[in-house]
């Protein structure tokens, strides 16, 4: 533990629409230690879900260093990446689009292993393939099963053993439980719990649900429309959230008591266009501690509080 | 309960669904009563039943494919199911309202949303176009829309602006009864909270019944009077605000709270519900939560347990509390 | 289930296998298509005139019946000899639609091959790569839409020689480009598929995706159109012949047997409702049959 195993700095992925420049991910850094979890929190359009591809390099990055493990990401070449990917993979959100329909889960989940010549032999193969679906809780008679025959949470496990085939050391974890029903999500998230604990594997969570993150994350980063406004250990986000979004955001979450229920701080307006953005704060337009500076100056990440990150006029830098 | 009359009665509901030569038992035996002016809450997960039920109510069911079988539905303290079609059809959309989970596609993309608002109100009221306009352009501004939208369409809101838009169209007629299925489940949890606001000062401005519709305990807690807890096509628990918050007796129940993670209380492992949702064509026997519960016994896949109550406004279908109302979990 | 006693464990992928079956996607597709009675009813027509077409040689000798002149029997209505009657030249025209069933349907698919195939490569590279690539091909079919079918077979006819291979060649181009169209938008509509995107994060090359985890998913659009387009090239290849432009006479095709017996058609209606029928009933069969493959395969009816 305490080693860096990815480190992004000044990532950016820009898309060219009609309308202008769409500001995807801008400038984002950050690093994960191995065997630690990343919670990435923020509502739609804030750019968590083109973060997490820009890493794997599925998405090609517009700008920015990726160092994983030692090795810039960015020099490698097709081969060589194909070749990293085995120890950099990723869970989808949908277990209804992220499965072939054509194919058994059995043949899912050894394709990885298959295309990466890990065994040779066809038998030994299989037994790789049952030994991964006894991981994940799903039991040896569904090797013949086709997708549409199985519930979303079974389809979820197999998006997981798919992920795990090649031992890898760290998942992108893009909201993978959001489309389950509640009794589910907790049994797939205690899954990759325990994952985590017996093959110290580092996750990047992604999501938008504020309950779930804290659960299941070391540290959060929250993001709006693009940047990152707020890096925190998940109990000091929690105990004092230093972003006015971050704070909106907390306050938002539905929570199942009826007594002592936490006041609500509602946000004014909706989402400004990430589309050709001003240099000014983003969040500047619909938050009620708006100062004068916001209108004007981006707000740059500074370090608050030891490892507490955030980028807001309305905090001071750490006296050093 | 009240002197005056429920907006909502719904009695012994069943409901089916013929798929390919099998049956599907929807709902069965479903009783609901939204007296005026409350929220109803229908918590369930996916395969419950709750948007059959609701669909119901304004005999929406997919035809031929939905069957209703028994029971009745009253709203107003009109048989739904006994009324002549020309009534039925007046009743949607002014008397009753219904409000769709997806906002995406509730819209039609080539009207602008001040006709579409205006839409139910020159079907129903007879109003005339600048007056049907005029009300269209005050319903935004109560769902907190700039009335000057009124000519837009809906591509250009975004997602909370349309379900907000939906909920106007809903409101327009002033309906007595608004059935909310998941209307912000498709929503960033900011603009839900906004949506919830809403909702709220709805519920404290009008008489307005509501029935809603959701899978989420938090949500509920926070608009409704009522809670009914849906399992199997079945209501397992049912009661008041409180008596399912804090006097909860159903281990479905139990178990659906538990599942949640707790902010307070972060490292403590999560405890799901063990085993899966079941599927409604293949519904197990008796109680059909008893393959998961941890407090079955030999009766529960026998036999359905009849609903017990509790106390004026609880009731429970458990057959832990066959014997005793003492709580058992 | 356990067939096998627990005192072995299994260990090979083939006892497995052998244990806990597939279940075949086919067997079930074909069990919901068998429910569509109209679909069968082509189905059912289709499977007859193939057979026929395929045990001509059996059925009638080609020499001696198709060709043959016999002039003192020309122009004879149906009757018990020869069921179909004689043509204008005393032969068979019930042999000769068989034999001309032959050529329509070699043809006819035969040429649909040639389209499916340049369909697959041209329409697969546009939908899955899209962009500069997909402009480009897209474009170079757009200049062969706006040409009318029947035009561009001519022109290549025309060109390189009237043979029944230049005429196969010619209509598969034609139809080349309505392929890839049909192939681009089904390989659209799967691209954006997670799983897709999971084959690329796992290590598969292109190939691989196109090949195994795109094509596949995109058969239903694509086999649908297959058989309908057999329907169009049968016609296409009927319209040429008609015109004097594709199979010549004395080699029977139901086109050139319906220019022939034009003259006559006042007074011997037969010589002419023979081959018409057979290309209505053929057309027919395909349409009946392809519509009933597109309610199969109509992902909106799967589970």
């Amino acid at each position: 533990m305490g080693e860096i195993l990815l480190e992004v700095k000044n990532l950016k992925k820009y898309f060219h629409v009609a309308a202008g420049t769409l500001h995807a991910v801008d400038d984002v850094s950050f690093t994960i230690e191995e065997g630690r979890t990343l919670g990435i929190v923020g509502e739609s359009g804030c750019g968590k879900t083109t973060l997490g591809r820009t890493i794997l390099r599925l998405i090609e990055p517009t700008s920015g260093e990726l160092t994983f493990n030692g090795r810039d990401l960015r020099k490698l070449n097709g081969g060589e990446m194909r070749y990293m990917r085995r120890e950099m993979q990723i869970i989808f959100q949908d277990p209804y689009s992220s499965l072939n329909p054509r194919k058994t889960i059995a043949e899912t989940i050894e394709e990885p292993i298959l295309l990466a010549g890990l065994i040779p032999d066809s038998d030994k193969r299989f037994m790789r393939v049952l030994e991964l679906m006894d991981t994940v809780g799903l039991a040896q008679r569904l090797i013949n099963t086709y997708p549409h025959e199985l519930d979303g949470g079974r389809r979820q496990r197999v998006g997981i053993a798919r992920a795990l085939a090649m031992k890898p050391k760290f998942i992108v974890c893009d909201e993978p439980v959001s489309s389950l029903d509640v009794s589910i999500q907790a049994q797939i998230l205690n899954l990759m719990k325990t994952i985590q604990r017996d093959m110290g594997i580092t996750y990047l969570f992604i999501t938008h649900d504020l309950s779930v993150v804290n659960h299941f994350s070391d540290d959060i980063a929250v993001m709006y429309l693009g940047r990152l406004v707020e890096k925190a250990p998940a109990e000091a986000l929690f105990q004092k959230a230093l972003h006015p979004y971050t704070e909106a955001l907390l306050s938002a979450i539905p929570v199942a008591r009826i007594h002592n229920r936490p006041e609500r701080i509602l946000l004014k307006g909706e989402l400004t266009s990430p589309v050709n953005p001003e240099p000014i704060c983003r969040f500047a337009a619909r938050c009620n501690q708006c100062m004068d500076i916001c209108t004007r100056e981006e707000p740059p990440l500074i370090e608050a509080r030891p490892n507490h990150f955030v980028a807001c006029h309305l905090r001071k830098p750490m006296e050093a | 309960m009240d002197a005056q009359q429920n907006t909502l009665e719904i009695k012994d509901l069943t409901v089916e669904y013929l798929v390919d030569d099998e049956v599907v038992h929807a709902v069965t035996g479903v009783n609901i009563t939204i007296p005026a002016g409350r929220t109803f809450g229908l918590v369930g997960e996916t395969g419950a039943g709750k948007t059959t039920t609701a669909l119901s109510i304004l005999n929406l069911l997919p035809w031929p494919a939905g069957r209703i079988v028994s029971g009745e539905i009253f709203v107003n303290g009109q048989d739904v199911f006994k009324m002549p079609p020309k009534t039925l059809l007046a009743m949607r959309g002014s008397q009753v309202a219904m409000v769709f989970q997806d906002p995406m596609s509730s819209l039609n993309p080539i009207k602008t949303v001040g006709e579409q608002i205006a839409e139910g109100m020159k079907i129903h009221r007879g109003v005339s176009d600048k007056e049907a306009l005029l009300k269209a352009t005050n319903l935004l501004e109560m769902v907190g829309i700039p009335g000057s939208r009124v000519s837009a369409y809906p591509h250009q809101f975004s997602g909370g602006m349309k379900q907000r838009v939906i909920i106007a169209i809903a409101l327009a007629c002033n309906p007595e009864l608004l059935i909310a299925d998941e209307p912000t489940t498709a929503l960033d949890v900011t603009i839900q909270a906004q949506v919830l606001k809403l909702i709220r000062e709805l519920k404290e401005n009008s008489r307005m019944a509501m029935l809603l519709i959701t899978h989420a305990l938090g949500i509920v807690a926070e608009v409704c009077d009522f809670v009914g807890i849906m399992y199997g096509g079945r209501i397992v628990e049912c009661g008041t605000l409180a008596d399912i918050f804090d006097n909860l007796r159903h281990p479905y129940t139990r178990g659906l709270f538990d599942s949640l993670p707790d902010i307070e209380n972060r490292r403590a492992e999560l405890k799901p519900i063990p085993g899966l949702i079941p599927d409604p064509m293949n519904l197990p026997p008796g109680c059909a939560f008893h393959p998961r519960c941890a407090y079955a016994k030999p009766e529960c896949a026998r036999d359905f347990p009849q609903a017990r109550w509790l106390s004026d406004t609880h009731h429970v279908s458990c057959h832990l509390y066959d014997e005793t109302t003492e709580n058992m979990l | 289930m356990q067939a096998t006693s627990a005192a072995r464990p299994i260990t090979t992928k083939k006892e497995f296998y052998a244990q806990f079956r597939k279940k075949s996607i086919a067997h079930e597709l074909w069990l919901r298509f068998l429910k569509n009675r109209t679909a069968v009813i082509g189905l059912v027509i289709f499977c007859f005139i193939v057979t026929v077409a395929v045990a001509a040689p059996w059925l009638t000798s080609y020499d001696n019946v198709v060709v043959k002149m016999n002039i003192a029997e020309r122009l004879q209505p149906p009757g018990t000899a020869h069921w179909f009657g004689t043509d204008e030249l005393g032969r068979d025209i019930l042999a000769r639609i068989v034999y001309g069933a032959r050529i329509s349907l070699v043809i006819g698919i035969s040429a649909i091959s040639v389209s499916l195939v340049v369909g697959l490569v041209l329409g697969g590279a546009a939908g899955y790569y899209g962009g500069k690539i997909d402009s480009v091909i897209m474009r170079a079919m757009d200049v062969f839409l706006s040409l009318p079918d029947v035009l561009l077979a001519l022109a290549i006819i025309a060109a390189f020689g009237n043979t029944k291979l230049n005429l196969t060649i010619a209509i598969g181009l034609s139809f080349a480009p309505k392929f890839s169209r049909v192939v681009r938008s089904a390989v659209m509509g799967v691209r954006d598929n997670e799983y897709i995107e999971a084959a690329r994060s796992i290590g598969a090359l292109d190939t691989r995706i196109i090949a195994r985890h795109v094509l596949p998913n995109c058969i239903g659009p694509i086999i649908v159109q297959v058989t309908l387009y057999v329907a169009n090239a049968i016609l296409t290849i009927a319209a040429l012949s008609f015109i004097g432009l594709g199979i010549q006479p004395p080699t029977p095709e139901w086109g050139n047997m319906l220019a022939s017996g034009r003259t006559y058609m006042r007074d011997f209606p037969h010589i002419v409702m023979a081959p018409g029928l057979a290309i209505f009933f053929t057309i027919l069969a395909l349409n009946l049959l392809g519509d009933g493959l597109r309610d199969t395969l109509d992902p909106r009816l799967k589970h």
